[in-house]
């Protein structure tokens, strides 16, 4: 199923998040201000897969925590489903830029924590236990369950971090640069890891990053920030590559280098106005 | 670096386990023979500085001819096998060991201390996190906090009207106000990230503030905990010499009037003794603070 | 060291003279003294400043010639006991004397037991059985001392609380109290164990013997923290004021003018400096003569009341030195002699105490088992050739007394076990 037609079928549905004219500012010192975000309007479709990207400055983190309901827009409103946001919810799982893992838990305590700390859970413990198991076993953590934080690598805390936001079965998972602090090689091993997951899974993802090619590799649509103050969305981009993807036939096509060159245009001009 | 690198296949199921076994921790570079010279000479250099402190101990308590009134190691020692060959004695109220004046102090100090934990955690959680009650709060805190503890006796006594209750409510508030700033600084110091998760997930404010705030704010609780151990530990000497009718205060200060400056040497080492021990067995719960 | 407003709060007094301590002076009183013995062991007192008018003294001996140390610190202990050693710088007696004496105040007995034997101070205010127990070594410290005089005879009481009245009228109601005492080697702590003895008690095993500071007694007292002291009159008569307790007996009437308070000087010091000791002894000895005199006690007493001597409401300073008093449980008293200063130092008296402390286990390594060493350990403390020499010229009595009565049994020294054993019987 490609994009295009996916996208199709779901016109007639609520968008899964829409953004409508939100900006956001902070304080800076006694007297200033400074906006961050300029007034931002865009939408994304159930089910559809949307990177941002932009450069170091721009507001994606910020756009992020407004996303997550984490931090409230000063003008204009986040419509999750029909629903407008204003506060977190479960129905928005996060995936953090550092694991945020708690470090007195294990990986497993970990997953289990998010899903009973909203003490709503109609699951029984059994019926949780499996499901954290169920998460950690596809990320690859079968041997590593009952391992607390510290002991674990990076790139398995990212990927405990990760399981703990697949198993919370969101409608909308956002990704704030999950892997950003990871090293080169196990980065590139979890994007895998991610392309995988969000093929399998039919949900909304949005992710922050400000790696084209990570960008490239798993969205389904790219917008591309601004620089800051008052970031706002200056480009749209379809990635129209077949799912499932394979990532050297992707790399490899010239479709991917224009796609790249053109988002690194877009990027660096932006930087150098 | 992980192996995260060799998984490059999603389906690559072995990745977890390598994971873990290069995440050990770091072996001691120290080889184990050359450990156990450097402890026996630590253990040395400590015997060494133990005899001459009490050589000059020594020369300088028996430069008086005052009959004793400087305590002289050989006349402490004496009275130490003294006191511990009585230790077990039990005949009240005027004659008991000190085993039993040592456990009326501990006792009066961990029900003090204990009820101290038990109010000002709590209450530094709250205060912690809540920045409204904890301005309208803070002036009366500073205020109360630096007063000394035994300041509280006479007010404990009279309005009390029993000297174990006093010597516990002294222990209270010498307690109090270290474990309750260091738990709402611990607050203040958790990472914001945590709460931003427990947001997230929708936990409820029970889960946010036990499953997460309080272990999170472990660490900075248990250095309150020691402080304030040892602070009880300090003031219940002092409050005993006044209120208490048996405890380590109340030794000394019976030993003081009946001119035993000796004892008062072994009332020292014992005080000195038990209050590293309290102070190693509270670290302890550092153990269960967050690992890394 | 000294706040002017807790003298003031508890000198109010009410309509009909007698003194007011609320529930708040009182806390001061007792926070202050634990506050003061807890922080600073002593503080030095000053001369006379302010207060009432001074009183002039005409000296009844001349000035020895030829001081060689004029400058001397006593110690005392801020009680009524002491008044001889205190009020002679109150009258400026000690200046007539040829003497310019420094009184250091301290909260403590063991604290002015370590001043001395460490050499800091020559000549001092002590419990009458101190000078016996420093000089013969019964515990930590020795110096050898010279007890010329002491200062005082009866003065102490034994105060009940009020919730006990009706219950606790002999020794025998003691069993299971809490009664507390000032030192160990103190006539309060020996006398109070022969009281309980009387009544049939073990007080080592039957009653709860507490040592505190006076000062924080009668708060204890007041709280239900004790339940009986036995202390000077300062001490008993405060508790009535304060409506805490009732004097169950006054010490007078367990041993009529037993021995309370002493001066006791450093032997080293008397022998290098004789002359000096001899204005010491004309100046306290004269002063003793003075305030003894029943027209002079109102007058002493509020010379003594002041900050820098006893720091004391005047109205129970007043109470104890003229002996009328109210008794706490409904009965006024006069009893002139209920305080005395008649300083001689009588070998019975030390043969007592020695015999006492003995048998309660406060005279370590000395077994004095015959009357003739009983009498030899007195001799070697007791300075009763100088005292004479003074007080025969001053008109005091100088007359050893062959016996003693207490507890109500005679008491000769040279039998003391006849005594115990009638006592106890």
């Amino acid at each position: 199923m490609t994009l295009l037609t996916e996208h199709s079928t779901h016109t007639q549905t609520p968008p899964a998040l829409a953004v409508n004219r939100v900006s956001k500012g902070f304080r800076r010192g006694r007297r200033g201000f400074q906006q961050v975000l300029g007034e931002t309007t865009f939408s994304i479709e159930q089910g559809e897969f949307v990177a941002i990207i932009g450069p170091s400055g721009s507001g994606k983190s910020t756009l992020l925590k407004l996303l997550a309901g984490l931090e409230q827009p000063d003008t204009g409103s986040i419509v999750l489903a029909g629903d407008p946001i204003t506060r977190p919810s479960r129905r928005l799982g996060v995936v953090f830029q550092q694991h945020v893992l708690l470090p007195w838990l294990t990986a497993r305590q970990n997953v289990l924590f998010a899903l009973d700390a909203d003490g709503k859970s109609s699951r029984s413990a059994q019926s949780k236990g499996e499901l954290a198991d169920k998460w950690l076993d596809l990320v690859h953590l079968e041997a590593a369950k009952d391992v607390k934080p510290a002991q674990l690598s990076g790139g398995m805390q990212q990927r405990v971090g990760i399981a703990r936001a697949f198993a919370l079965e969101s409608e909308v998972l956002l990704l704030d640069e999950p892997l950003a602090a990871l090293d080169a090689l196990t980065r590139y091993s979890l994007q895998l890891q991610l392309l995988h997951l969000s093929e399998q899974e039919k949900r909304t993802f949005v992710l922050v990053t400000h790696d084209v090619d990570e960008a490239l590799l798993l969205s389904d649509r790219i917008l591309v920030l601004s620089q800051g103050p008052q970031a706002r969305v200056q480009e749209e981009l379809q990635v129209p590559f077949d799912r499932p993807r394979d990532r050297d036939a992707i790399e490899a096509s010239e479709e991917y280098r224009a796609l790249r060159r053109q988002l690194l245009d877009s990027l660096t001009s932006e930087q150098s106005a | 670096m992980s192996s995260d690198a060799r998984g490059t296949t999603v389906a690559g199921g072995s990745t977890g386990p390598s994971d873990a076994r290069e995440a050990s921790p770091p072996v001691q570079n120290q080889r184990p023979e050359r450990r156990g010279v450097f402890r026996w000479k630590t253990a040395g250099l400590s015997v060494a500085l133990l005899a001459a402190l009490i050589a000059i101990w020594h020369l300088a308590a028996a430069g008086f001819d005052d009959g004793g009134l400087a305590p002289t190691p050989a006349a402490s020692w004496t009275r130490l096998v003294e006191v511990l060959s009585t230790a077990f004695v039990y005949d009240p109220p005027n004659n008991v060991g000190i085993v039993f004046h040592l456990l009326a102090s501990l006792q009066r100090v961990l029900l003090g201390f204990g009820l101290a934990a038990v109010v000002a955690v709590p209450l530094g959680l709250l205060l912690g996190t809540n920045r409204m009650i904890n301005d309208a709060l803070d002036p009366v805190i500073q205020v109360l906090r630096p007063v000394s503890p035994l300041a509280w006796l006479p007010i404990g006594l009279a309005v009390l009207r029993d000297s174990e209750a006093t010597a516990v409510f002294v222990i209270f508030m010498a307690s109090l106000w270290l474990i309750l700033i260091n738990t709402v600084d611990g607050v203040r110091r958790v990472d914001p990230l945590y709460l931003d998760l427990a947001r997230t997930l929708e936990a409820t404010s029970f889960n946010r503030t036990l499953r997460v705030l309080l272990p999170a704010t472990l660490p900075s609780i248990v250095t309150g905990l020691r402080t304030s151990l040892s602070t009880a530990w300090l003031v219940i000497i002092a409050a005993e010499m006044i209120v208490g009718s048996r405890g380590m205060g109340h030794f000394v200060w019976n030993e003081w009037n009946a001119m035993n400056i000796n004892s008062i040497v072994v009332a020292i080492l014992i005080i000195g003794a038990v209050g590293f021990a309290l102070d190693r067995s509270i670290a302890q719960l550092h153990r269960l603070t967050p690992a890394g | 060291m000294v706040p002017s407003s807790r003298h003031r709060a508890a000198r109010e007094t009410s309509g009909h003279g007698r003194p007011v301590l609320t529930r708040r002076s009182l806390l001061q009183l007792g926070a202050g003294a634990s506050a003061v013995g807890m922080l600073a062991a002593c503080a030095p007192a000053s001369g006379s400043s302010g207060g009432p008018a001074s009183i002039e003294v005409e000296p009844s001996l001349p000035a020895p010639e030829g001081v060689e140390q004029p400058e001397i610190t006593i110690g005392f202990v801020p009680i009524t006991c002491g008044s001889p050693i205190v009020s002679a710088a109150a009258l400026g007696l000690y200046e007539q004397y040829g003497l310019n004496v420094t009184l250091r105040r301290f909260t403590g007995w063991a604290e002015l037991w370590i001043a001395f034997v460490a050499g800091e101070l020559d000549a001092t205010h002590m419990l009458a059985p101190m000078p016996l127990a420093i000089h013969h070594h019964f515990a930590s410290g020795q110096r050898d001392i010279r007890l010329p005089y002491v200062t005082n005879t009866n003065g102490n009481g034994i105060t009940v609380s009020k919730e006990l009245m009706g219950i606790v009228e002999g020794p025998e109601d003691f069993d299971g109290l809490r009664l507390g005492l000032p030192f160990d080697y103190s006539v309060h702590n020996l006398l109070a164990r022969d009281y309980l003895a009387s009544g049939g008690l073990d007080p080592d095993a039957d009653v709860d013997l507490r040592i505190m500071r006076p000062a924080d007694m009668v708060t204890a007292l007041a709280v239900g923290e004790i339940d009986a002291f036995c202390l000077p009159d300062q001490f008993t008569q405060r508790a009535v004021a304060e409506d805490a307790g009732f004097i169950l007996t006054l010490t007078k009437e367990l041993w009529e003018d037993h021995p309370c308070c002493s001066f006791a000087v450093a032997d080293d010091f008397a022998s290098a400096n004789p002359q000096t000791y001899q204005a010491l002894l004309r100046a306290i000895g004269d002063t003793a003569k003075w305030i003894d005199d029943p027209n002079h006690r109102a007058d002493t007493a509020e010379q003594m009341a002041q900050p820098a001597y006893l720091d004391l409401p005047q109205p129970v300073l007043t109470s104890v030195l003229t002996g009328e008093f109210d008794d706490g449980a409904g009965g006024q008293h006069s009893v002139p002699d209920r305080i005395g200063f008649q300083p001689y130092p009588h070998r019975s008296y030390a043969v007592w105490m020695l015999y006492a402390m003995q048998r309660w286990g406060l005279a370590e390594g000395m077994s004095l088992s015959t009357s003739a060493e009983l009498f030899a350990a007195a001799d070697d403390v007791l300075d009763a050739e100088s005292a004479s020499s003074v007080l025969s010229q001053l008109e005091l009595n100088t007359e050893e007394r062959a016996k003693e009565t207490v507890l109500g049994e005679t008491f000769d020294p040279h039998d003391p076990s006849q005594w115990i054993e009638q006592v106890t019987r």
